[in-house]
């Protein structure tokens, strides 16, 4: 069992990602539609770069550090974001029902007719749709508020044409046309889209204003006795009610390009194991069955990133998932009684210990497992606010 | 049966309790005062809007605290209510994550509220997550807790700052904490991003056997004169009492027509009250004694509202129990019986946890709460203040043990 679940974890972790910054176009603003006065859709639209995210460095006087950088190299993007009703079920093509924005109030958001160009030539596309919420930043006025989504991807063009995956956004969006917001996006059984050549250097975008610094881990399930699964029910039948699971991470770094001879590719490697990664799940009672996009199983969790450098406990990180979204789909080198899956999910960090005491900011993550036995490899992008460059190296 | 208005809820039928037992198990409490202050030699950590680039998008301090042992020996005069305070080493440390949090954050120890941006000008809720008190240098006697709070935008006497008052529950221990129930309350003030005094009482509900000391442990008062600059209790003047169930006026249930409760009129009778606490074998255990003094020094009456029935708040961690008061004021007295003034100050936030006595059927309520002053007389005519309050309150039958510190600002800083 340990040498399939070695070779099935290999199989999990070949995975291509597409880290993007998306920021507005000048040429092309967002276009907002209102009703009886009232913000009820904004379509997004700008350009989204190029962002890699290094592997983190551990130390045991410094902490963790990483570097992030954003690329020249963009492609335009588009998506439709709406407020909807907390018990909207939105099934691709159907209409989102006109829902006025409350800026002081979480709300469920729609994210439909998107479309993502990654590259610059704008031939290698994603189209997808999903939902998210919205978190009003108290105080701020009304004009500010986070977004976060996740979606699944229903359509490719160029080198994405056969490219089946999910996709999760974050970020802050100061109505009604401007915003920075973290898209990710996850192609599973990538094919020749997964590099392990070196992609070519970023050129990095001059006077992009940031504060914060983004880190990444990658996750897995190191023993089949990692995971303790509670049984239970749901309206919508889903297998399971709480899934605790002992995971481990490891420290990872992902970037793509396509100006290389290859076109477009994903460079994502994985590197030391840097801790564990407790997992308490519970499935929404209102989620799906998880078996098409329209019907995704959803839950929700509390987890934390405990980082070492060796034996050294560096720092707890804590975070939050709000809403995960898992879809069955079939995963290559892996037998299809695993129940393989694709999840998405994002929420926010709430604190930490040692080199993350005080640490304040979102997560989004998106990846892929199997439910028996319970294996993953998910990408989690953290951000944290970072004025002073506390975790940057 | 529902209970009509003023019947007093029945204990289970068949259980022998009486009490003068409760009130045994209430005085057997463990009171731990500190004054907790800016930690030498760290800084507090801003916590800025996550996206954001603009570092004025403050949302929360990580805030690193000195704590030192706090016991205050209140006096009345003709003037008002003295504290003289003794003041303990800086062995113990505080930290914790100070959040701010919209009015409406149902506050939970794992939960972030929404973001929410800090307005130095305007009373705002926060919450206080990874909320760590270690009372020795090792962390050998640790809690760790979680609370919630409010700040009160305060100019007084040419001194404007931020009061806070705030309450939390001990989530777990080691050490001298290990498997006890408690709570602690917040009485002070912060000036993001690194200045911040507060007054922070612990009670421990069910101490081990052997918490409790015979008799003074003595930890001499000073007066505030003579600690001079840097004096962690500069602007500040505490003073402390213990309430008890005020035996002319007994405690009154109060139920609405369909039978639920809707709290209880109360009138207490304040004693002077002296808390000290040392920490000894090295770090391991920990002596505590409080004592009261003979003179009755206020009458507090006040109408709780609460119902300690509600099944969608049980009192437990993430479900505590939301209480508040109505109409409170204490009258104080000298040691000759002379009403010196009043003081209006209600409960604006409480967060009440139920508590479990070993081989005792009926649950006790502990309650944290505070509330700003709001009016006065006679000697407290001018006076502004926080009053908080860690209180231990059973229902069936219905007595209390209730630690009140009262922090009257002075003018001027003075």
């Amino acid at each position: 069992m340990a040498d399939d679940i070695k070779v099935w974890q290999q199989a999990l972790d070949r995975l291509a990602y597409f880290n993007l910054l998306a920021i507005p176009d000048s040429t092309r603003p967002n276009e907002p539609s209102y009703r009886n006065g009232r913000l009820t859709e904004v379509l997004f639209r700008g350009a989204a770069h190029r962002f890699d995210v290094a592997g983190g460095q551990l130390d045991g006087e410094r902490g963790y550090r990483t570097s992030n950088a954003v690329g020249t190299e963009a492609g335009p993007f588009e998506f439709r974001w709406a407020p909807i009703p907390d018990d909207f079920s939105l099934i691709a093509g159907r209409a989102v029902p006109p829902t006025p924005f409350d800026p002081a109030h979480a709300q469920r958001i729609a994210v439909t007719d998107a479309e993502f160009a990654i590259g610059e030539s704008g031939h290698d596309r994603i189209k997808g749709f999903g939902t998210g919420r919205t978190y009003p930043i108290i105080g701020a006025g009304r004009e500010l508020t986070r977004v976060a989504a996740n979606g699944v991807i229903t359509a490719g063009t160029g080198a994405l044409a056969n490219g089946a995956g999910m996709f999760v956004l974050s970020g802050l969006f100061t109505r009604p046309d401007d915003f920075q917001l973290d898209i990710l996006v996850m192609i599973k059984d990538p094919g020749a889209l997964y590099t392990t050549s070196e992609l070519p250097a970023i050129e990095p975008v001059q006077g992009l204003p940031r504060s914060s610094t983004f880190l990444s881990f990658s996750t897995f399930v190191p023993t089949v006795t990692s995971t303790t699964i509670v049984p239970g029910t749901t309206p919508a039948g889903p297998p399971a009610l709480l899934i605790l699971s002992d995971e481990k991470h490891r420290l990872c770094a992902t970037s793509f390009s396509a100006r290389g001879a290859q076109g477009l590719a994903s460079r994502y490697r994985i590197g030391p194991t840097a801790g564990e990664h407790p997992v308490r799940l519970k499935f929404s009672p209102t989620s799906g069955g998880g078996t098409t996009p329209d019907d995704p199983s959803a839950s929700y969790d509390l987890e934390q990133f405990q980082l070492y450098d060796g034996s050294k406990h560096l720092g707890t990180l804590k975070v939050e998932g709000d809403e995960i979204r898992a879809i069955l789909t079939p995963l290559e080198g892996l037998p299809q009684d695993m129940g393989s899956q694709m999840f998405a999910g994002f929420g926010p960090v709430s604190g930490g210990d040692g080199t993350f005491a005080g640490a304040q900011g979102f997560q989004i993550n998106v990846g892929v497992g199997t439910f028996v036995p319970h294996l993953t490899s998910i990408l989690y992008l953290v951000e944290l606010a970072d004025p002073t460059g506390r975790f940057r190296s | 049966m529902s209970p009509s208005s003023g019947q007093q809820a029945s204990p289970p039928p068949g259980l022998k309790y009486f009490k003068s037992a409760v009130e045994e198990l209430l005085e057997g409490s463990v009171y731990l005062d500190t004054i907790v202050t800016s930690r030498r030699g760290t800084k507090n950590v801003a916590l800025p809007l996550p996206g954001s680039s603009s570092p004025s998008n403050l949302t929360g301090l990580q805030m690193f605290g000195q704590a030192r042992r706090l016991s205050i020996k209140t006096t009345a005069g003709r003037d008002g209510l003295q504290g003289a305070a003794a003041i303990g080493s800086t062995s113990s440390s505080v930290s914790l994550r100070w959040v701010l949090a919209p009015d409406d954050e149902y506050a939970l120890p794992d939960k972030q509220p929404l973001p929410t941006l800090f307005d130095p000008g305007k009373s705002q809720r926060f919450t206080m997550m990874d909320f760590a008190l270690r009372l020795d240098e090792d962390g050998r006697s640790a809690f760790l807790g979680f609370g919630a709070g409010r700040t009160y935008p305060t100019a007084f006497g040419g001194d404007t700052r931020i009061w806070l008052g705030a309450c939390g529950k001990i989530l777990s221990g080691e050490g001298v904490f290990a498997n006890v129930q408690g709570s602690f309350a917040l009485n002070g003030w912060v000036t993001p991003p690194d200045g911040f005094g507060f007054e922070m009482l612990v009670r421990v509900m069910d101490p081990a056997p052997g918490l409790l000391a015979g008799g003074p442990l003595g930890l001499k008062s000073e007066p505030a004169a003579s600690r001079g600059a840097g004096d962690p209790l500069a602007g500040s003047n505490y003073t402390t009492f213990l309430g008890e169930p005020d035996p002319a006026n007994p405690i009154h249930q109060d139920f609405k027509p369909d039978g639920t409760m809707l709290g209880a009129t109360v009138s207490e009778l304040l004693r002077v009250v002296r808390v000290e606490y040392e920490l000894g074998n090295g770090g391991k255990s920990l002596r505590a004694h409080h004592a009261t003094e003979d003179w009755i020094a206020g009458r507090l009456t006040t109408k709780i509202r609460f119902n300690p029935f509600d099944p969608k708040t049980p009192g437990t961690p993430e479900s505590p129990l939301p209480w508040r008061t109505e109409g409170t004021t204490i009258a104080f007295f000298d040691p000759a019986g002379k009403e010196i003034g009043t003081v209006g100050a209600n409960v604006d936030e409480g967060r009440g946890f139920l508590t479990r006595f070993a081989g005792f059927p009926a649950p006790v309520l502990n309650l944290v709460g505070f509330g700003p002053f709001a009016g006065g007389t006679g000697a407290f005519a001018d006076s502004r203040g926080m009053l908080s309050v860690n209180a231990g309150v059973s229902v069936a039958p219905a007595t209390l043990a209730n630690l009140y510190v009262l922090r009257f600002a002075a003018a001027g800083g003075k």
